[in-house]
C-alpha cells in the first residue's frame, strides 16, 4: 500500500506540473495584455504598460512561468488585483461555503439516490420503476437554472415559504443555522444528482441481481430482505465510490448555476469572473487547487475500493 | 485614461473603467439634487416617468439597495488604481463618505452640481493658465478638522507619488495631463488653491475633464506613514511616496475597511458600518457630523452584492430589495414590478454607441473602401435606429437614438443642431444610390464592386482597383444578445446592396486585447469592424483621445485633419463652446457607425421618496441617498 501511494504521489505531482504549464501557457495566449483588460480599453498605453511591467506580464513565458512556480512552493498562490485580495484569502472565503452547499447536496442526493435505484432495480419494469425513471429522466434532462427559477417562483414569491435566495452569511455552516434560505439551493442541486446517482445506482443493481451469487442466496431460502442488505448492497454500491470519488472536485467547483439563481457568492462564480476578466492568479490557482482536488479524489475512489472490496488489491 | 471617455458601456454589463471628469461651466446653477425641479435629461427617451417629491419625511428605516451584480466595491482610498476604479467603486462606494471636489452629475444631466461639490465652480485668469479653487468653509471632516486647502493639495501631492510609482496606480491618469500639466498647486489662503497650468486650456474642458477627478483628503489625520506614524510633511516626495503607499496598503485590506480607524474620517453624509470582503456587500450609516446640504433622513443604507442579475431580480419582486436595477432581459417583467410597489425610470447612460472601423486594415482594401466618406454615409444608411429601439427582440423601446460623439441631452449647453436626428436616416436605396454614383455596380445580394476605378467625382476613390467587391468582418462582444442582433440587422441590410458583412461574436476581453491597443499593429489588418457597446463619457464630451489622429485610444486609426483642429480647440481653445462644432463635425464625418444608447433602469419602492433628481441620477449610476425617505 505504502509503495502504491508514494507512486500515486509522484504521478500526482507530474500531473499537476503539467497542468500548471498548459493553464499558464492557454491563458497567455488567450489573454496576451492582462493590464489593457484589467485597467479599460481608455486606458493610457503608459499605464497599460506600467502595469504589466510591475506584474511581470512583458517578461518571456518561460520566466513568468518559473516566477510563479517559485512563489507557489513558497504557499504563495499570488494576488488579485482585480478584486484587492490575496487569492489564498479568496479561496478561503468561498470554499468553505462552497464545500458545505456541495457536500450537503451530494450526501442528500447520495442519501436518496441509493435505495431509490435499489428500489428501481428490485421492482424493474414495474409501475414504481417506470414513474421514478420518468421522474429521474425529467429532472435529470432539466436545465438546473430553469429548475431553479421554477422553485424560487412557486415557493418563495407564491407560496412565501422559504426565501428567494440563499443566505449572504459568510459562515460556512449557514446551511444548518438558516434553513429557510437554503432549501432551495440545496434542493436544486440535490434533484439533479439524485437523478442521475439513481440510474447508476439502478444498473448497478441489475448487474448484481443477475450474478449467481443472489441466485444461491435466494436458492438457500433467505428472505428477500436479507438478500438485499446482506449480498447485494455492499456489491451495488461499489459503483458509487467511483462516482463519489469523481465528485470530489465538485466540492471545490462549486456549481455557477445554483450560485447565480440563488446569490450564492461561492468558488464557482470566482472561477467565472476571473476568467472573464482575467484574472491570472486566480485562475491558475483555481485551476492547479482543481487538478489536485481530482487527483485526491481518484486515489480516495481507490483507495476506497479496495477498502470496500477485498478482492481488489491496490499494488 | 484619455480625456472625456471614461467607460465602456455594453448593454447589460457596465465595464469597469476609470471615471474622471465632468461639470460645465455653462451648466452653473442648473438645478442640483436638492431641487425639486423635473429631471433635466430628455424625458422624450426617459423609460417611464420619474415620480414628483412626495409625502412627509419619517426620519429612520433602512434603505437595501443592489450592487450591480459582479461590481461591488474593492478599493476605499480615493486615490483609485486602473485595476479597482468604476462607477460603482467612485459614485456608489467613495463618494458617500469622501466628497469630491467638484460632484456630477446633476440629476440624470451630466453637469457639476455646485451644491453638493466641495468649491465653488473654480476662476480661470491669466489667459487660462491660472485656476483658482475656492472650497466652501463649511465642510469639517468627522472629526471636526476643516476640509480647506491643505486638503486638496494634499491630495495631490499623494496623486504625483503614486504614478510615479506607476502609471496605472491613478485611474485618471493621462501622460501630459493632471497633474503633469500643473506646474504649481498652492493653498494661498485656508480655503483656496492655486493652480498654475504649463499652457492655457479650455476652461470648461480643465474643469469637467480635470477637476472633477479630485477629492480632498483629510491631511491632518492621514499624513502618516504608519498606523502609529508621526506626521509628516507631504510636501516632500519622499514623504507623500510614503504615505500614500502606507494608504494604499490599508486599503488593499477589504476586511478591514470597516474597522480602519483611518476610514471612518469623512466628509460627506454616510460612514462605513460594514464591510464584507467576501461578497463586497456593505452597510452605511449617516455622518452625524455632515456638514453638507443634506444630512441623511434614513438611518442605515444596505448595499446587497448580487451573483446574477436574475437574484437580483428575484430580490425585487419579493419586495426584498428597496431600490435596485432592471437588467433589460426583465423588461416585459417591468408592469410586474409596478404593480407589486415599484417606481420603474431608466434613461441612457451620458455616452454614445456605434460600431467601430479600422481604417487600417489592408484586407481588401478595407483601409482604402473605409476612408471613402461616401461608402461610411451609405453603410450609415443601412442602420435603422429607431426600428432597433422599438424591436421587441432589441431594445424594447428602452434606447434613445445617437448619432454623435456628443450625447444629447436636454438641459445641456452642448447639444448639436439635430442631435437625435439621423443624418443618414435608414434608407437601402439611398446607400445603393451612393455606391453607384461613385462608380459601384451594385449586385443586391450578390457582390457588389468597382466598376470605376480612379479618384473623379464619379470614381470609387483612391486606392480601389476595378472588380474590387466590399467586404467587412464584423466582431461583436457576445456579452448580450442586443449586440449579436444589431450587428445581424446591419449586415442583412449591407448584404441588400451587394456588401458582406460577416459577423463573429467574441468575447469582451477577446476584442480589447487584440483589437483595441493602437499600438498593437500586428492585429491591425485582421478586423475591419468591431462592435461592443460604447463610451460613457463626461459632460464636456470632446472626443480627444478617441478621434483626433495622435489619440491613445483612436483603435481605428480615423484620421481627418479638421477633426483634429476642431478637438484642439475643445481642450485649449478659450470658447467652452467649442465642442459642439466637433461633435457636429464628427456626426457626419462618421469615424464609426453610430447606434442607439441603451436605457440603464432602476426600480425603487413608492414608499420611498425624495427630489427627483436624487432618483434620476440612479440612470448615471450616482447615489445620493441622503435625500431619500420613507414616507409617514
Amino acid at each position: 500500500m505504502a509503495i502504491y501511494l508514494l507512486r500515486r504521489a509522484v504521478t500526482a505531482a507530474v500531473v499537476l506540473l503539467g497542468i500548471s504549464m498548459v493553464t499558464f501557457a492557454l491563458l497567455h495566449i488567450m489573454s496576451p495584455s492582462p493590464g489593457r483588460d484589467v485597467l479599460g480599453l481608455q486606458a493610457s498605453r503608459a499605464s497599460v504598460a506600467a502595469f504589466n511591467r510591475a506584474h511581470g506580464f512583458d517578461r518571456p513565458l518561460i520566466s513568468q512561468y518559473l516566477s510563479y512556480m517559485n512563489q507557489l512552493v513558497h504557499g504563495n498562490l499570488g494576488y488579485s488585483y482585480k478584486l484587492n485580495q490575496s487569492v489564498d484569502a479568496l479561496l478561503s472565503e468561498n470554499a468553505g461555503r462552497t464545500a458545505m452547499l456541495v457536500g450537503v447536496s451530494l450526501v442528500i442526493a447520495i442519501a436518496i439516490a441509493v435505495p431509490l435505484g435499489i428500489f428501481q432495480a428490485v421492482k424493474r419494469n414495474k409501475a414504481a420503476d417506470n414513474v421514478v425513471t420518468a421522474l429521474a429522466f425529467t429532472a435529470y434532462s432539466m436545465p438546473s437554472f430553469f429548475l431553479g427559477l421554477l422553485l424560487i417562483d412557486l415557493f418563495a414569491l407564491r407560496l412565501h415559504l422559504v426565501n428567494a435566495e440563499a443566505s449572504q452569511s459568510t459562515s460556512a455552516f449557514v446551511i444548518f443555522t438558516d434553513p429557510r434560505s437554503m432549501v432551495l439551493p440545496v434542493a436544486t442541486m440535490a434533484a439533479v444528482s439524485v437523478a442521475m446517482y439513481s440510474r447508476y445506482q439502478r444498473s448497478a443493481t441489475l448487474d448484481q441481481l443477475a450474478q449467481d451469487y443472489i441466485r444461491l442466496a435466494r436458492a438457500k431460502g433467505l428472505p428477500a430482505r436479507l438478500v438485499l442488505t446482506r449480498h447485494l448492497v455492499r456489491n451495488a454500491c461499489l459503483p458509487m465510490v467511483t462516482l463519489i470519488g469523481l465528485s470530489v472536485p465538485l466540492l471545490l467547483a462549486g456549481n455557477l448555476v445554483i450560485e447565480s439563481v440563488f446569490n450564492y457568492p461561492g468558488l464557482g462564480l470566482l472561477f467565472f469572473n476571473s476568467l472573464q476578466s482575467d484574472d491570472y492568479p486566480v485562475l491558475l490557482a483555481y485551476t492547479l487547487v482543481s487538478g489536485a482536488l481530482t487527483v485526491l479524489g481518484n486515489l480516495a475512489a481507490d483507495i476506497s475500493l479496495a477498502l470496500s472490496d477485498p478482492r481488489i488489491e491496490l499494488a | 485614461m484619455d480625456d472625456n471617455v471614461r467607460r465602456i458601456v455594453s448593454p447589460g454589463r457596465k465595464i469597469p473603467l476609470a471615471i474622471v471628469a465632468v461639470a460645465a461651466i455653462g451648466a452653473a446653477g442648473c438645478g442640483s439634487t436638492g431641487h425639486t425641479a423635473a429631471p433635466s435629461q430628455s424625458d422624450g427617451y426617459a423609460y417611464g416617468t420619474l415620480s414628483a417629491q412626495s409625502g412627509t419625511p419619517k426620519a429612520g428605516g433602512t434603505v437595501n439597495i443592489a450592487e450591480s451584480p459582479g461590481a461591488g466595491p474593492t478599493y476605499i482610498f480615493p486615490v483609485i488604481p486602473g485595476s479597482a476604479n468604476s462607477v460603482y467603486v467612485m459614485f456608489q462606494f467613495q463618494w458617500q463618505m469622501f466628497r469630491p471636489l467638484y460632484w456630477y452629475p446633476t440629476g440624470a444631466n451630466p453637469a457639476v452640481n455646485t451644491t453638493l461639490s466641495l468649491a465653488s465652480l473654480p476662476v480661470y485668469s491669466n489667459g487660462d493658465k491660472t485656476v483658482t479653487i475656492n472650497l466652501k468653509p463649511s465642510y469639517t471632516w468627522s472629526n471636526g478638522a476643516p476640509v480647506d486647502a491643505n486638503d486638496l493639495v494634499f491630495e495631490i501631492d499623494l496623486i504625483k507619488a503614486a504614478i510615479k510609482e506607476n502609471p496605472s496606480d491613478w485611474a485618471a491618469y493621462t501622460p501630459g495631463q493632471f497633474p503633469d500639466n500643473v506646474l504649481s498647486a498652492t493653498a494661498t489662503s485656508k480655503y483656496s488653491v492655486t493652480l498654475q497650468l504649463n499652457r492655457s486650456y479650455n476652461p470648461a474642458w480643465f474643469t469637467d475633464n480635470e477637476l472633477t477627478s479630485l477629492t480632498p483628503l483629510p491631511s491632518t489625520f492621514w499624513n502618516k506613514a504608519s498606523a502609529t506614524g508621526k506626521p509628516l510633511n507631504y510636501a516632500s516626495p519622499a514623504n507623500a511616496t510614503a504615505i500614500y503607499n502606507y494608504l494604499n496598503g490599508q486599503s488593499s485590506a477589504p476586511a478591514t475597511f470597516a474597522t480602519n480607524p483611518i476610514w471612518q474620517d469623512v466628509d460627506g453624509p454616510f460612514r462605513l458600518k460594514t464591510f464584507n470582503a467576501s461578497t463586497d456587500a456593505y452597510s452605511m450609516v449617516p455622518n452625524q457630523a455632515y456638514t453638507g446640504p443634506q444630512k441623511a433622513h434614513i438611518a442605515e443604507l444596505n448595499a446587497l452584492s448580487f451573483t446574477s442579475s436574475t437574484a437580483e431580480f428575484n430580490q425585487l419582486t419579493s419586495g426584498q430589495l428597496t431600490a435596485g436595477a432592471v437588467d433589460p432581459s426583465d423588461l416585459s417583467q417591468v408592469p410586474a414590478l409596478k404593480a407589486a410597489g415599484y417606481n420603474v425610470y431608466g434613461l441612457p447612460s451620458h455616452g454614445f454607441n456605434f460600431i467601430m472601423l479600422n481604417f487600417l486594415d489592408k484586407t481588401d482594401d478595407v483601409n482604402k473602401i473605409l476612408g471613402q466618406l461616401y461608402i461610411r454615409q451609405a453603410l450609415d444608411h443601412l442602420i435603422d435606429e429607431p426600428a432597433y429601439i422599438a424591436s421587441k427582440g432589441i431594445f424594447d423601446g428602452a434606447a434613445a437614438p445617437n448619432y454623435s460623439s456628443v450625447p444629447t441631452v436636454a438641459g445641456s449647453p452642448y447639444n448639436i443642431a439635430n442631435g437625435t436626428t439621423a443624418p443618414y436616416p435608414y434608407s437601402i436605396s439611398a446607400a445603393a444610390k451612393l455606391l453607384t454614383s461613385h462608380g459601384w455596380k451594385v449586385v443586391p445580394n450578390g457582390k457588389t464592386t468597382c466598376q470605376s476605378p480612379g479618384t473623379g467625382p464619379a470614381d470609387c476613390g483612391a486606392g480601389i482597383p476595378a472588380g474590387q467587391a466590399i467586404t467587412f468582418n464584423l466582431f461583436y462582444s457576445d456579452q448580450t444578445p442586443v449586440n449579436a442582433v444589431q450587428c445581424t440587422a446591419f449586415a442583412s441590410a449591407a448584404a441588400q446592396i451587394g456588401v458582406t458583412v460577416n459577423t463573429e461574436p467574441k468575447t469582451f476581453s477577446y476584442l480589447i486585447q487584440h483589437f483595441n491597443d493602437p499600438a498593437a499593429a500586428a492585429d491591425d489588418s485582421s478586423w475591419a469592424m468591431e462592435q461592443w457597446g460604447g463610451f460613457s463619457i463626461t459632460p464636456y464630451p470632446t472626443a480627444n483621445g478617441t478621434f483626433n489622429s495622435t489619440g491613445s485610444s483612436n483603435v481605428g486609426g480615423y484620421s481627418s485633419p479638421e477633426a483634429n483642429t476642431l478637438i484642439h480647440n475643445s481642450v485649449y481653445g478659450s470658447d467652452p463652446m467649442a465642442v459642439k462644432a466637433e461633435g457636429q463635425f464628427l456626426s457626419t464625418s462618421l469615424p464609426v457607425l453610430w447606434l442607439p444608447s441603451q436605457d440603464i433602469i432602476w426600480a425603487w419602492s413608492k414608499d420611498l421618496s425624495g427630489p427627483p433628481d436624487s432618483f434620476a441620477s440612479l440612470t448615471q449610476e450616482a447615489f445620493t441617498p441622503e435625500y431619500w425617505y420613507f414616507k409617514n
